[in-house]
């Protein structure tokens, strides 16, 4: 009876229990960690391990590559291809630190046909350059598979699309608008300073020059608020880009006519401090996360083929080609692609993704498979019903009810008062010059109204007031997609709950056992459990703290059904009712029986566990919101759940993902704005249609349904403060708002007059600029500290 | 005081020049991994030098 010490695996650093197996003195896990250690020692590549200590990951089993011979598979995959090279981009999320890209960017030494890999380190992703005729593309991925770094080829690689294009326009732009600005600067400081008669013989140049830099200005960096305003009042309604584009022409006008007219300097100076300052509020707004995805659909969780069977032979097919009649041999951990009839095989479903429910449900031949199911056992053969993008799952997105959520801010809802008000006075400074019988002053007290009036603190201060919020909400795990995101969240005034991995962890569950064992028939147990992976199974050996183990021998495991293995000449059995080699009178119906030598001991539940602080959470959100519970699992719960909800809380068990979207949309006719939280794919249409869809998890790396923000499941209990502090956002806003408006007072005072030089607007402008950026992030931070969120 | 024109004209002409040069490090890529760089920065080169050829690396 030999126990082996506690020892860690040399590549993954998990702690090795039960099988130790050696290499080079050197400690692992599992015969894939050895795997890597031996092909890079071999390789001259352990170089790897000396930047940190156990880089690897633990590693996945085998999966089928023959999809990647596929020639028209391959071409939707790649980047680039000419007579000898390739260039191809994955996404690998094992990539984690140093070590990886270390690992990574030298594996011509493993394969010199692998001539260039570079990483990006943010968006886990490599591109790697090879020469096609010594490498094919299955033989790389093999080899990435091989080194421990499996690249994830979804069916969304294939639709590939370009988000950073957007992004690199606008830096063009205020690279080239902050050109101008620094040139425009630089020649109206004379004119600040007041220029001596000498000088005057450049005062006609500089203007010129000024005129010039201005219309790249006003033509290119402006363009957008142009076309903006134009397709705005195209729809008889105006938003906040309609005074701004107002505001440009008729700098730009002023500029014109001035240097023409007069060879004097004109507003060159607000004009493109203007636009800069503009395309600068429009880039804090694009933040980007690039580790994250929020427009995640079904095609992140498909695999881009699926082996079919053609005159019973195996041929691998591009999922976005599958034919109704295809024949689809699915094997164990393989998503049924489309809607699908059973037609052979013994099929274990898992339909957690599609309805939330985790035990895997059996079906008999002929019954129809949705599509996202996963087959656990044996491999199954169907037949396919209806087409991949036409199935019960992809339904939930092809939906055409939908609202749009793009809710009219703030800021568009008070852009027209703003307009009128400022019109107004434009025209009453003018009618009042033009009675004076003064044509001149009437015309430049109408124009500088409009140009003193400027509502650009106004289009700074949303985003620089949300996009602070934005990172404070990062630093505490809540990822917003954008800063509109944050307005719709103040709005929200109902949340809906999903009960699995939203309101439950999956992460720590409670495990009991139903029984009697002794120590030792405890770590023969424990022996036995710790060789699967099987996440039940882990959870188990978590929760019984052994840490020590017999060796075992005939470890045998049937997917979906339980684990076999021999220890200490007892054959120990752990699993479903359907392993054990007689019927038993089991304690517990669902949960892992326990046999050893012949003999039923009990069985081991393992119980989802509430999330941390949650009736705290609950009675806080109770006070404000209109709280419910929408779960696709049975109401086993449901005892349990009233002790965190008041009565008058509905709970709704066994909804489907359909049933769901429709009790968001009945509770939005009733005119309130939903607050979704989920988790899996089932909520996923629910998600989309809220007002405001939060995707929990418990990794940030794990795939999360599409969704308007991603939290983090630690961070759950910070909920009402994310609240609060988004409702003060919009506070902030409006007093800078009163800000700004006080400071316009002043400029009208001298722009009514008539007697707006263009160095009071030069002047005016960036003062109040700066007085509004400096008063949103000071009081962003005051009220963050407020609301415990920093 | 001439001269100022042409001056002026230099001043313009070396600013135009370095816009290009920030034109062209955003077409080539340059700002698109901020991160990455310099944690490539930090290993030590060891025995041979990456074999990777100059035209190769060019090429994309």
């Amino acid at each position: 009876m030999d126990t082996l010490k506690i020892a860690y695996c040399y590549h993954c650093g998990e702690s090795i229990s039960g099988l130790d197996l050696t290499y080079d003195n050197k400690h692992f896990c599992c015969a894939g960690c050895r795997g890597v250690y031996q092909i890079l020692s071999e390789n001259n590549m352990c170089a790897y391990y000396s930047y940190n200590d156990a880089p690897g990951s633990r590693f996945s089993e085998t999966k089928h590559l023959a999809y990647l011979d596929e020639s028209s598979i391959i071409t939707q995959l790649i980047d680039y291809k000419d007579k000898e090279n390739t260039i191809v981009s994955f996404y690998i999320p094992a990539i984690h630190c140093s070590s990886c890209i270390w690992l990574l960017e030298h594996l011509y030494k493993i394969d010199a046909a692998i001539f260039k890999s570079r990483i990006d380190f943010i968006k886990k992703e490599v591109t790697i350059s090879f020469k096609h005729d010594q490498i094919s593309l299955r033989n790389l991925v093999q080899t990435l598979i091989h080194v421990g770094y499996e690249p994830s080829i979804s069916l969304h690689d294939v639709v590939k699309e370009n988000s950073n294009s957007v992004n690199k326009d606008l830096i063009l732009k205020i690279a080239i608008v902050g050109f101008c600005m620094g040139n425009v600067m630089l020649f109206s400081f004379p004119e600040y300073f007041g220029l001596s008669n000498f000088e005057k013989q450049f005062k006609e140049l500089f203007a010129w020059l000024n005129l010039i830099f201005c219309i790249p200005v006003a033509f290119y960096g402006a363009k957008d608020y142009f076309t903006s305003a134009f397709n705005s009042l195209k729809h008889k309604h105006i938003n906040l880009d309609t005074p701004l584009a107002l505001i440009v022409a008729v700098l730009f006008i002023r500029t014109v006519l001035s240097t023409v007219l007069m060879q004097e300097i004109g507003f060159a100076d607000t004009l493109t401090g203007l636009v800069f300052l503009l395309l600068m509020g429009k880039w804090v707004k694009q933040r980007t996360y690039h580790h994250i995805s929020f427009d995640r659909d079904y095609r992140s969780y498909f695999p881009i083929a699926i082996t079919t069977l053609e005159n019973k032979r195996e041929k691998p097919k591009a999922i976005n080609e599958l034919l109704i009649g295809d024949r689809l041999l699915i094997r164990n951990g393989e998503l049924v692609p489309a809607d699908s009839i059973l037609m052979r095989g013994d099929a274990w479903m898992d339909m957690s993704f599609v309805t939330g429910e985790t035990e895997p449900q059996q079906k008999t031949l002929g019954e129809v498979i949705y599509a996202g199911g996963k087959q656990i056992g044996e491999a199954i053969e169907v037949e396919v019903v209806k087409l991949a993008s036409q199935s019960y799952l992809t339904s939930l997105w092809n939906k055409e009810q939908y609202t749009d959520k793009t809710t009219r801010n703030f800021n568009d809802s008070v852009a027209k008062y703003f307009s009128i008000a400022v019109f107004a006075i434009a025209f009453t400074a003018m009618g009042y010059w033009l009675i004076n019988q003064d044509t001149y002053k009437a015309w430049a007290a109408f124009t500088a109204v409009i140009i003193v009036a400027c509502p650009c603190v106004l289009a700074l201060s949303t985003p620089f007031t949300l996009s602070a919020i934005l990172s404070v909400f990062d630093k505490k795990g809540f990822y917003v997609k954008n800063t509109d995101a944050v307005e719709r969240l103040a709005q929200c005034n109902a949340i809906f709950f999903d009960k699995t991995g939203t309101l439950t962890t999956t992460a720590n569950a409670k495990v009991t056992f139903v029984g009697l064992l002794t120590n030792e028939e405890k770590m023969l147990a424990v022996s036995l459990l710790n060789h699967s992976s099987h996440p039940l199974s882990r959870q188990i050996v978590n929760s019984l703290n052994c840490f020590s183990f017999y060796p075992i021998a005939k470890y045998k495991e049937t997917p979906g059904k339980g684990i076999k293995g021999l220890i200490n000449n007892q054959m120990v059995y752990a699993g479903n009712q359907n392993l054990l080699p007689f019927a038993i009178e089991p304690l517990q119906k669902n949960g892992v029986h326990i046999v050893i030598d012949g003999a039923y001991k009990g069985t081991f539940c393992v119980e989802q566990q509430w999330r941390n602080a949650l009736s705290n959470l609950i009675s806080t959100l109770q006070k404000r919101f209109t709280l419910k519970v929408l779960s696709g699992d049975t109401n086993k719960d449901e005892s349990t759940l009233r002790t965190f909800f008041e009565k008058d809380v509905i709970f709704k068990f066994e909804q489907s993902p359909h049933q769901k979207l429709q009790e968001v949309l009945a509770q939005q006719k009733m005119g309130e704005k939903v607050m979704m939280l989920g988790d899996g794919l089932n909520d996923a249409g629910a998600l989309k249609q809220s007002d405001f869809g939060i995707a929990l998890t418990d990794n940030i790396n794990n795939f999360t349904p599409g969704c308007d923000a991603i939290l983090k499941g630690s961070s759950l209990s910070y909920l009402p403060n994310f609240y609060q502090l988004s409702k003060d956002g919009l506070k902030i806003i409006k007093i800078s708002f009163a800000i700004a408006i006080a400071y316009n007072s002043i400029g009208l005072y001298f722009a009514v007059q008539g007697t707006l030089y263009p160095l009071v607007a030069a002047v005016l402008m960036p003062i109040s600029t700066i007085t509004i950026i400096s008063f949103t992030t000071i009081a962003t931070r005051f009220f963050a500290r407020r609301n415990q969120l920093l | 005081m001439m001269i100022l024109y042409f001056l002026i004209g230099c001043s313009i002409l070396m600013a135009l020049i370095f816009l290009c040069a920030f034109f062209w490090s955003l077409k080539d890529g340059q700002q698109d991994d901020m991160v990455t760089p310099g944690i490539r920065i930090l290993f030590d080169e060891e025995e041979g030098i990456p074999k990777v050829d100059e035209n190769e690396s060019l090429k994309d």
